[in-house]
C-alpha cells in the first residue's frame, strides 16, 4: 500500500468526495454547526445517564410544579465548594396567592456525580444501569431548567425529547429520500407515460397545503397506539409527504445523466436497466442528494414540533420539544410570563434548525465547483 | 401565450378534481366514525339513530361514490352539511375563510414591504454591519418555529402588560365589547387585534424572500446595464430602485401567487396560539369530532386557492418575465 503511495505522482487528483470535504473545512461556521449537531446527536444517544431524572417522574405531590431553575453554588463563606444545592421550600403568599420558592439554607446537598439512583434504564437498549451524570439526594431537587406544569424536570425531558426531535428528521427524510429515489428516478430513467403519471402524482400531492395534508393524515393513525408505534406512524406520515420535490429534483439529475457517454456504454454492454440505475445512475446523484438532506431535514423536525404542538404528533408519554409546548399553553397563554424557563424546548428547536440550515449552507458551498476557493 | 393561460386554466378543475378526491379519500379513511362518536356518551342515542345518522349523510355508500356525490354538490356551491352542527358547511366556514384570507393578505403585504426593504438595502451595503446583522437575523428567523415566535409574542405582550403597557391583545380577533361598538370601531378593533399575528406570519416568513431578493439585486447590480446607468450620470436611488430593483423583483413578483396560499397553510400554527378564528382552528375542531364534511369543505377550499395561486404564479411570470416563453 505504500509503495503505491511512492510511486503515485503528486498531481494526482484528489477523489470528489476529498475536493469537497476540504472546501467545507475552510467555512467555520459551517464546521462549528456541525460540531453542536454532533454534539446534541450525542446527547441524545446518551440522554437517560445525562439527565437526573426519567421523563415522566413528577413531583406533584410535593407541589412543584412550576418550579423555577435551581441554583448550582459553588461558593460559600467566601470559598470554591464542591458544587451543592438547597433544598426548596413552597410558601404561599397568603396576599397575593402566588406560590413562592424559598431556599432552605439549613442544609447543603451535594451535586453527586454518577450516582446510581432514580429507576433503571437502558443504555443503548442493552446495558441495564441506574447510573447517572449529575444527581441530588431527595428532598433537594435538581431542576437545572426548571420543572414544568406537572412537576417534572425540563432538562431532562429536553434531552430525553432530543431523542425524538433530532432523530425523527434523519429517519422521515430518509423515508422520502426512498420514495423520492426510486420514483423520481424512475420517471427520469423511463421517461414517457410512466413519468407523466408519476410526476402528475406528485403534483396532486402538492395541490394540498402541506400542513393540511400533514393534518389529514395525522387522523389515519389510530389514537390507542402504544407510545413507540405512535412515534412510528409519525414519521411515515412525514416521510410520505415530503418526497415529492425530492423525486422532482432526482427525476432531473437523472434525465441528463441518462444521456450521458457512460450509460451509453453500460446500455451496450448489456448490464441490465436495475443496475444500471442502482450502480451507475443513483451515486451520480450522491452529492446533489446529500446537500438536499441537508436542507430536508430541518424542515422535518420543524413539521414534527408544529404537530406535536397542535396535538397531532407526538403523544404522552413519549416527550418531544414540540410536545413540550403544547403542554405550557393548553391552559391558554395568559400565564406564560410567570414561568419563561419553560420556553426552553423553543430554543433549543431554534438552535437545531439554525445549525441545520448553515451546515446545509456549507454543503452547498462545498459542493458546488462554482465557488470553490 | 393566451394558449398557455387557456392550457393553465384548463388544468385547475383536472387538478382539483384529483387532489380534492385524495384529500376527500384520505379523510375517510381514519379509523372511528361520526355517527360512533354521536352516540359516544349519549344514552337517547341508539342504534336506530345510528342507522338513521348514517343513512342521512350516505356514509353507507362506499367512498368514491360518496365522493362524486360530493363533487356534484359542490359544482352548484353546496358543500353539504356539516355532521356535527348540522349547518350548511358553507355558512360555518365562510366567516373563518374569510378571516384566514385577511390575516394571509395583510401579512404578505407586510412580507413584501420588510422583504423589499431590507433586501434591496443589505445588497446594496453589501458585507456592511447592516448587510451581517440582517444575515445572522435571518438565520434566526428562519430556524424559529411560527408557533414558538408566537409564543414569544404572547410573553412579550404580558410582561410589557405586567409593566403597564397594555398595547395589544394577546388573542382572538375582537374585543368582548365588539358588538356595542360603531362600524369604525369595530374595524379598528379587529385591526388592533391582529397588528400580532400578522407580525408573526410576516417575520416568520420574511427572511427567505429579503435573502433570495438581496442575491438577485447583488447579481444586477454587477450587470452591465447598471454599470451603464451609473456611468450616464444618473443617481443613485434612480439606478438601484428604477435599474436593479425592477429586475430583480420579477421572481419575487411571481413568487406571490404562491406565497398567498403558502400563508394560509402557515399561518396555521400562528392562528392556534393566538386563538385566532382562521380555517386552522375550525379544521382541529372538525377532525376531533370526525365532521368529514366541514373538513373536506375546509380543505378543498385551500386547495382552490393554492391551485390557483400558482397558475397565477405562472401567468405572472411568463408576463413580467420576457426570457420566459411558453409554447
Amino acid at each position: 500500500m505504500t509503495g503505491v503511495l511512492v510511486l503515485t505522482p503528486k498531481t494526482q487528483s484528489k477523489s470528489q468526495w476529498r475536493v469537497i470535504w476540504e472546501q467545507f473545512k475552510k467555512q467555520p461556521q459551517a464546521i462549528f454547526a456541525l460540531y453542536i449537531l454532533l454534539a446534541m446527536y450525542l446527547a441524545a444517544i446518551f440522554a437517560p445517564m445525562l439527565t437526573p431524572y426519567d421523563r415522566q417522574e413528577a413531583f406533584v405531590l410535593e407541589g412543584v410544579r412550576y418550579q423555577p431553575p435551581t441554583k448550582v453554588q459553588i461558593w460559600e463563606n467566601g470559598s470554591l465548594q464542591t458544587p451543592f444545592v438547597y433544598a426548596t421550600i413552597r410558601k404561599v403568599n397568603l396576599e397575593t396567592f402566588e406560590t413562592q420558592f424559598l431556599e432552605d439554607t439549613t442544609q447543603k446537598y451535594p451535586i453527586q456525580f454518577f450516582a446510581q439512583r432514580g429507576e433503571p434504564y437502558r443504555l443503548f437498549w442493552l446495558l441495564e444501569t441506574r447510573l447517572r451524570l449529575v444527581s441530588v439526594e431527595a428532598p433537594a431537587r435538581l431542576f437545572l431548567m426548571g420543572s414544568d406544569g406537572s412537576g417534572r424536570d425540563i432538562f431532562s425531558r429536553i434531552v430525553l425529547g432530543a431523542q425524538i426531535s433530532l432523530v425523527i428528521g434523519f429517519i422521515a427524510v430518509g423515508i422520502s429520500f426512498l420514495i423520492g429515489a426510486v420514483l423520481g428516478g424512475l420517471a427520469g430513467y423511463y421517461g414517457g407515460i410512466l413519468d407523466a403519471l408519476l410526476m402528475r402524482f406528485a403534483e396532486v400531492i402538492q395541490a394540498i397545503p402541506p400542513f393540511f395534508l400533514l393534518i389529514a393524515l395525522s387522523a389515519l393513525i389510530p389514537s390507542l397506539l402504544p407510545p413507540e408505534q405512535y412515534f412510528f406512524g409519525v414519521i411515515v406520515m412525514l416521510g410520505l409527504t415530503s418526497w415529492m420535490d425530492l423525486a422532482k429534483a432526482i427525476r432531473g439529475q437523472v434525465l441528463s445523466i441518462r444521456e450521458q457517454e457512460f450509460i451509453m456504454s453500460a446500455k451496450a454492454l448489456g448490464i441490465p436497466e436495475g443496475r444500471i440505475i442502482l450502480r451507475h445512475i443513483l451515486p451520480n446523484t450522491a452529492s446533489y442528494l446529500v446537500v438536499l438532506g441537508s436542507i430536508t431535514i430541518p424542515g422535518a423536525i420543524l413539521a414534527e414540533s408544529g404537530l406535536s404542538f397542535i396535538g397531532r404528533g407526538v403523544r404522552e408519554p413519549a416527550v418531544s420539544w414540540g410536545l413540550m409546548l403544547a403542554d405550557i399553553t393548553q391552559n391558554g397563554v395568559s400565564g406564560l410570563n410567570l414561568h419563561p424557563w419553560a420556553l426552553a424546548p423553543g430554543w433549543y428547536i431554534l438552535v437545531t434548525i439554525v445549525a441545520w440550515n448553515v451546515l446545509g449552507d456549507g454543503l452547498r458551498a462545498a459542493f458546488d465547483p462554482k465557488k470553490r476557493r | 401565450m393566451l394558449l398557455f393561460i387557456a392550457k393553465r386554466l384548463l388544468n385547475i378543475p383536472i387538478m382539483f378534481v384529483l387532489s380534492t378526491l385524495l384529500a376527500f379519500m384520505i379523510i375517510q379513511a381514519g379509523p372511528g366514525n361520526p355517527a360512533e362518536l354521536q352516540a359516544f356518551g349519549n344514552d337517547r342515542y341508539g342504534q336506530r339513530e345510528v342507522q338513521r345518522f348514517i343513512a342521512e349523510f350516505g356514509l353507507d355508500k362506499p367512498v368514491p361514490v360518496q365522493y362524486f356525490e360530493w363533487l356534484g354538490r359542490a359544482a352548484t356551491g353546496n358543500l353539504g352539511r356539516s355532521l356535527e352542527t348540522k349547518r350548511e358547511v358553507r355558512e360555518t366556514m365562510s366567516q373563518p375563510v374569510l378571516n384566514s384570507v385577511i390575516l394571509a393578505t395583510s401579512s404578505l403585504l407586510l412580507v413584501f414591504l420588510i422583504a423589499t426593504f431590507v433586501g434591496v438595502y443589505s445588497a446594496v451595503f453589501e458585507n456592511s454591519l447592516f448587510d451581517r446583522i440582517i444575515s445572522i437575523a435571518s438565520y434566526i428567523f428562519l430556524g424559529l418555529p411560527s408557533f414558538f415566535l408566537a409564543i414569544l409574542f404572547v410573553l412579550t405582550i404580558l410582561e410589557l402588560g405586567w409593566r403597564g403597557f397594555r398595547i395589544l391583545p394577546i388573542g382572538g380577533m375582537t374585543s368582548d365589547n365588539f358588538d356595542s361598538l360603531t362600524p369604525v370601531a369595530q374595524f379598528f378593533d379587529i385591526a388592533w387585534h391582529m397588528i400580532a399575528p400578522m407580525l408573526c406570519i410576516a417575520l416568520s416568513q420574511v427572511a427567505l424572500y429579503a435573502r433570495l431578493l438581496r442575491s438577485q439585486m447583488i447579481e444586477f447590480l454587477a450587470d452591465d446595464f447598471v454599470r451603464t446607468a451609473k456611468a450616464k450620470g444618473l443617481s443613485s436611488r434612480a439606478v438601484y430602485f428604477k435599474h436593479a430593483l425592477r429586475n430583480a423583483l420579477i421572481p419575487f413578483v411571481a413568487g406571490i401567487g404562491g406565497l398567498l396560499p403558502a400563508l394560509i397553510g402557515g399561518a396555521g400554527l400562528v392562528e392556534v396560539v393566538f386563538n385566532y378564528p382562521g380555517i386552522t382552528n375550525v379544521m382541529l375542531s372538525a377532525l376531533q369530532v370526525k365532521d368529514f364534511f366541514l373538513f373536506t369543505g375546509l380543505v378543498s377550499v385551500s386547495i382552490l386557492i393554492l391551485i390557483v395561486g400558482n397558475v397565477i404564479a405562472d401567468v405572472l411570470l411568463a408576463t413580467v418575465d420576457p426570457r420566459i416563453r411558453y409554447q
